[in-house]
């Protein structure tokens, strides 16, 4: 066989396996996103395609910004300081672990005039969360919004917490809160989250399976 | 490498395998909890509409289960091998950009970096994951590139079919 057409030859069938393997890929893509779709539409915890889960990127800052109230030193690092001033960025109050503690010592916890909201997910709230505090999903808030707003809209301060550190999960609760009518000068948000409430040696309760909360207790 | 075919062909198996298990695995971490996986995807800012936040969260974890169950099956293993390079190439470098902006940001060694990529395994060190991600993407390019790894596949061995020219090898007679 001439050099020629052997080389035509050659480059004619890593061709046509170039487009075999291409189109065996693109029929992979195609079936798997169909797979996707269904996998996302039979599973519990599916997102919703049109639903934007993060409406408060939208939220300008209030200006002025409201202030920090805290009752004793400035931020402690460089993290709570971020955090402090991203959700002060968002026209949140924030609380670091100072006023949280006075605020868990307050006796109109006791009454529902200040209550503590947990913005974490579902399981994290059930292996443990601040005492009292009521669980609220903001990526899923139908589940538990009415019960939540009901408690918000009767107290005088509530409390939003989440993980801590760069959790933003606590100030999209607030925000979906607000927007269902709590005014937001109620609302704070403690910076430091459950992740320093368990840090500070601070009572933690926990809910069994069917919900029911559990007695407090310290953990180190 | 002095290896008989044989002896290639059960590494490739190993290696389908592996990446297979591997991709089935971490699909099923983010597909499971798609929310960690969105708040994941929404810090690389790499789409602004909703939607399209939410398509990259829903499809990429199934995709990658998918793509995980044809390579441990051996069904499409050289086109699946491929589309798994088209999405770690991409997938690396967004990585890498976001972890150099970190780096920036906390004025800190790029090694010392550690972030939840979206990854499924949580907060990691920006150093030994991308180094995982290259051998994830050298091994399906390899995959993708020689055809091989088809013996024990669900296609070729234990359905039977016709297995491409090009896989075949002479020493063993068995589709490669």
């Amino acid at each position: 066989m001439p050099q020629s057409i052997r080389v035509t030859s050659v480059v004619h069938e890593a061709r046509r396996r170039a487009a075999s393997v291409l189109a065996e890929a693109g029929m992979v893509l195609l079936t798997g996103l169909l797979f996707g779709w269904l996998a996302n539409a039979v599973s519990p915890r599916g997102l919703q395609w049109t639903r934007d889960y993060f409406p408060w990127l939208k939220v300008e800052p209030v200006s002025p910004a409201p202030a920090l109230e805290t009752s004793d030193a400035p931020p402690e690092d460089a993290a709570e300081a971020q955090a402090i001033a991203r959700v002060q960025a968002r026209g949140f109050i924030a609380w670091n672990f100072g006023r949280a503690a006075e605020a868990f010592e307050d006796p109109r916890r006791l009454t529902g005039q200040v209550i503590w909201v947990d913005a974490r997910p579902e399981v994290q709230y059930r292996r443990g969360h601040i005492p009292g505090a009521s669980h609220f999903d903001p990526y899923r808030p139908e589940q538990q919004l009415l019960e939540v707003l009901a408690l918000c809209l009767r107290a005088d301060q509530v409390v939003v917490y989440c993980s801590g550190g760069q959790c933003e999960d606590a100030e999209l609760a607030a925000h979906l809160l607000q927007q269902a009518g709590v005014p937001r000068e109620r609302l704070v948000i403690y910076v430091g989250g459950f992740g320093e409430w368990v840090q500070r040696g601070q009572p933690v309760a926990s809910a069994d399976s069917s919900g029911k909360v559990q007695q407090p207790s310290l953990q180190p | 490498m002095n290896a008989s075919p044989t002896r290639i062909e059960w590494l490739a198996v190993a290696l389908r395998w592996g990446l297979g298990a591997w991709m089935v695995g971490m699909g099923l971490v983010k597909g499971l909890d798609p929310v960690a996986f969105l708040k994941a995807v929404r810090q690389y800012e790499l789409v602004s509409s909703a939607w399209m936040l939410n398509a990259v969260a829903i499809w990429v974890p199934w995709l990658e289960v998918f793509c995980g169950l044809l390579l441990l099956a051996g069904v499409a293993v050289r086109g699946t091998a491929w589309l798994l390079v088209s999405m770690l190439v991409p997938f690396t470098l967004l990585v890498w950009r976001h972890a150099l902006m970190l780096q920036n940001n906390l004025q800190i060694p790029f090694c010392a970096v550690r972030f939840d990529c979206g990854c499924g395994l949580g907060e990691v060190y920006i150093c030994p994951k991308l180094a995982e991600n290259l051998l994830l993407t050298l091994a399906a390019a390899w995959l993708g590139w020689s055809g091989k790894g088809q013996r024990l596949a669900l296609r070729y061995e234990l359905l039977g079919g016709n297995v491409p020219a090009e896989c075949r090898t002479t020493a063993t007679g068995h589709g490669t």
